[in-house]
């Protein structure tokens, strides 16, 4: 078979942030977290650990708020500290609409949304990856690669998609810490 | 007829069994639309494109592009497949690495009312003529 994006269901085509759908058990749904920014006069933070699903939720926001402008800042932790402060402060002032994901919790901007991984999503996201096609990885290598990464649903995603390609070819995964 | 690939009826295939092509020979092959004739259809692009799939940051190129309005495609009722024909470029290879994988494929995508999309994809292989390979070798 010629090699396509079918060929492996953990390609980042189909578990990347551009595609991949969120599980509303990992956060709030959609509609709660626009209340919550209403609330808040639209500025608040995502907050979540490395690939939780932060960023899928903000795509989900960024579609249904189209016409409405509202500025998404991703990684805001990155930043140092001396420019988020200033950022915050400026968009205080400015009452700019905006939503930021960071892994930790960022003084003046209220957290509108906490997202966690758990087994759950990664059950619910593993079964939506795989309906329909074919894979010699299970369910259980998926459990104990996200026990085995902490948790990190992005690094999971990573590792199964080579233990995929393993065993598709008959060939020793050497840096799977799932064999 | 070498492949199918089907959604909501509509069907891209090519006409070389094995799919395999070398730089600079003519891809050709058929599609239907079928019953997407039926789902408020608005227009179709077909093209001929390779894409990077696997882990990380993707990549694309278009080598050929076709795009038709709902007005000029057949009516279901007397549907033929319609056909279409392209002269390949002697890169990107087609490549199947563990990692990351170089594809070429003929994408049909469908543009329906109220902005839904669909898509159907028959993939192929381009790999070196045989003088190229011995180049290589």
């Amino acid at each position: 078979m010629p090699p396509s994006r079918d060929s492996n269901p953990f390609s980042t085509c189909w578990t990347g942030t551009q595609s991949a759908e969120y599980v509303v058990s990992a956060g709030p749904s959609i509609d709660r977290l626009l209340a919550r920014l209403e609330q808040v006069d639209w500025r608040g933070q995502i907050l979540g650990p490395h690939g939780a699903g932060k960023s899928i939720l903000l795509r989900e926001l960024r579609n249904r708020c189209r016409r409405q402008r509202v500025r998404c800042v991703e990684g805001f932790e990155k930043l140092p500290e001396w420019r988020r402060r200033m950022l915050v402060a400026k968009w205080r002032i400015t009452r700019q609409r905006v939503v930021v994901t960071t892994h930790e919790r960022q003084l003046g901007l209220p957290i509108v949304a906490r997202v966690r991984p758990s087994e759950r999503v990664l059950e619910s996201l593993f079964l939506h990856h795989t309906v329909g096609r074919v894979t010699p990885v299970s369910l259980g290598d998926a459990r104990a690669a996200y026990r085995s990464k902490g948790g990190d649903l992005r690094a999971v995603w990573l590792e199964l998609h080579l233990l995929h390609e393993c065993r598709s070819r008959g060939v020793k995964p050497i840096a799977c810490t799932v064999r | 007829m070498s492949t199918i690939q089907q959604e909501l009826g509509a069907e891209v295939w090519l006409d070389r069994r094995g799919r395999r092509y070398t730089s600079g020979e003519t891809l050709s092959g058929h599609y239907r639309l079928g019953g997407w004739r039926e789902a408020e259809l608005q227009h179709i692009e077909l093209s001929v494109l390779w894409y990077t799939a696997g882990q990380g940051e993707e990549d694309f190129g278009v080598h050929d592009f076709v795009r038709r309005r709902e007005a000029s495609l057949p009516r279901r009722i007397d549907e033929q497949p319609l056909s279409f024909s392209s002269t390949l470029p002697s890169t990107p290879w087609s490549y199947d690495g563990q990692l990351v994988k170089v594809c070429w494929a003929v994408r049909l995508r469908g543009f329906f009312a109220g902005s839904k999309q669909r898509v159907v994809e028959t993939a192929f292989w381009l790999g070196p003529t045989a003088e190229e390979r011995g180049r290589r070798s």
